[in-house]
């Protein structure tokens, strides 16, 4: 546990350095977690995203991105490197099945009212037009008052009966409802919001589409994966 | 022509200090052609050790997550396992999709044909060698060719000279 929390503070370090030396207003989050740590999380990992954008707004109006050897020497500094390159006592890099990241850091809130046939489910609610995760935005088992909200991250885990079904709500955003059957027990489910730009006549109820997003997916990106350094730029209209 | 991919056991993310300069992805080949009894990563020789296989261009979507930190620390990837001299074909095939400012560490037991270091030298920035031999002068012999050359190799009794860097472990 302090491996990762050490782990966190010299990445935070980082992403503070780069933020410096390229004028972005940047605070990182206050990380209250307490529990084995991989050394980042889903609110470090949109820092980075934040930042990246930033950083691309910078490029495209011409004011220059400056990363390269921005916090070189910060490893260093804090972990100093040992002559053996690898200890017999160091943790292997991997067992079993990998997983890389750590996903259950969200309280399960117990809907189901004790039912024996109750599943878990774990959410992230999005807006559709920029991806930003949703905060607030209300879970509601439907046909009851019972519920919960969405974390700092837009991310929710909910014990509900296997036949029932979630409505979503977002000031702003159409309201979605999805049959629990249609989403996975295993990883956590992409939930996305449209805008609503429409004047409602009392409330509306969409029927939309849920991506599972995979589990392994830290960023729990909507797009394709890059598949080369060249097609990030261009995809992104970065210098290459 | 049906594209390169290679097996893999695993990979770890914001490595510091151990798998070379700065910020670095440790990504772990499976396969390796020794068997030893204290190695850290044996899933790598079991059948049903893989947890993925993946071409080049996939474990780019993977990495490229930590681009940042890479780039700001001089960082980047660095491949082991398993041993990653048996993916020499990968490893070229990766090194001309990443991003170029990426660093590449190469974590090896040199116990492959010399044409597997001599396909990838020309890619890596730093190497973790593994000197497989409880033979102790055998490591002298090693340490002191370091020491004096800086840049020494050592395969199969042949020694060939190259400017960079290495770390040296005697396990």
């Amino acid at each position: 546990m302090a491996k990762g929390k050490s782990t966190c503070k010299v990445l935070k370090e980082i992403r503070q350095r780069i933020a410096d030396a390229n004028g972005i207003s940047y605070q990182p989050h206050e990380c209250h977690y307490e529990g084995d740590c991989p050394g980042t999380c889903p609110a470090c990992e949109q820092e980075v995203r934040y930042l990246e954008k930033q950083l691309k707004e910078h490029s495209r109006s011409g004011l220059g991105a400056k990363v390269a050897g921005v916090a070189a020497g910060v490893c260093a500094a804090i972990m100093p490197l040992s002559a053996a390159a690898q200890s017999a006592d160091e943790a292997p890099v991997v067992r079993g099945a990998a997983p890389v990241i750590k996903k259950d850091t969200v309280q399960v809130k117990d809907l189901s009212g004790g039912r024996a046939d109750s599943v878990t489910v774990r959410g992230k609610v999005v807006g559709a037009t920029d991806g930003e995760p949703l905060i607030g935005a209300s879970i509601l088992l439907e046909g009851t008052n019972k519920g919960t909200i969405t974390d700092m991250d837009g991310m929710f885990a909910v014990r509900v009966p296997a036949d029932g079904s979630l409505v979503v709500k977002y000031i702003g955003y159409n309201d979605k409802t999805i049959k629990v059957e249609d989403l996975s027990t295993s990883w956590y489910n992409a939930i996305v919001l449209d805008d609503n730009d429409l004047e409602l006549q009392g409330e509306v109820v969409v029927l939309g589409e849920v991506s599972a997003v995979n589990g392994d997916d830290m960023y729990y990106r909507q797009n394709d994966k890059p598949k080369s350094h060249k097609e990030k730029c261009e995809k992104q209209q970065l210098p290459l | 022509m049906r594209e390169t991919t290679a097996p893999f056991i695993g990979i770890g993310r914001h490595r510091m200090a151990t798998d070379g300069v700065g910020v670095t992805t440790l990504v772990a080949f499976h396969g390796c052609p020794l068997r030893c009894r204290y190695c850290l990563n044996p899933q790598c020789l079991n059948g049903d050790g893989v947890w993925r296989t993946m071409t080049p261009g996939e474990l780019y979507g993977e990495v490229e997550m930590d681009d940042l930190y890479f780039v700001a620390t001089g960082g980047g990837i660095c491949f082991g396992g398993g041993e990653p001299l048996l993916q020499t074909e990968f490893i070229r095939s990766f090194s001309d999709i990443m991003n170029p400012a990426w660093k590449l560490t190469l974590e090896t037991s040199l116990n492959v044909p010399v044409a597997s270091v001599q396909a990838v030298a020309p890619l890596a920035s730093e190497w973790i060698v593994d000197i497989k031999d409880m033979d102790a002068s055998v490591y002298r012999l090693i340490r002191v060719a370091a020491i004096c050359l800086y840049v020494v190799i050592w395969n199969g009794w042949q020694v060939r000279i190259y400017r960079k860097r290495y770390w040296f472990a005697c396990l």
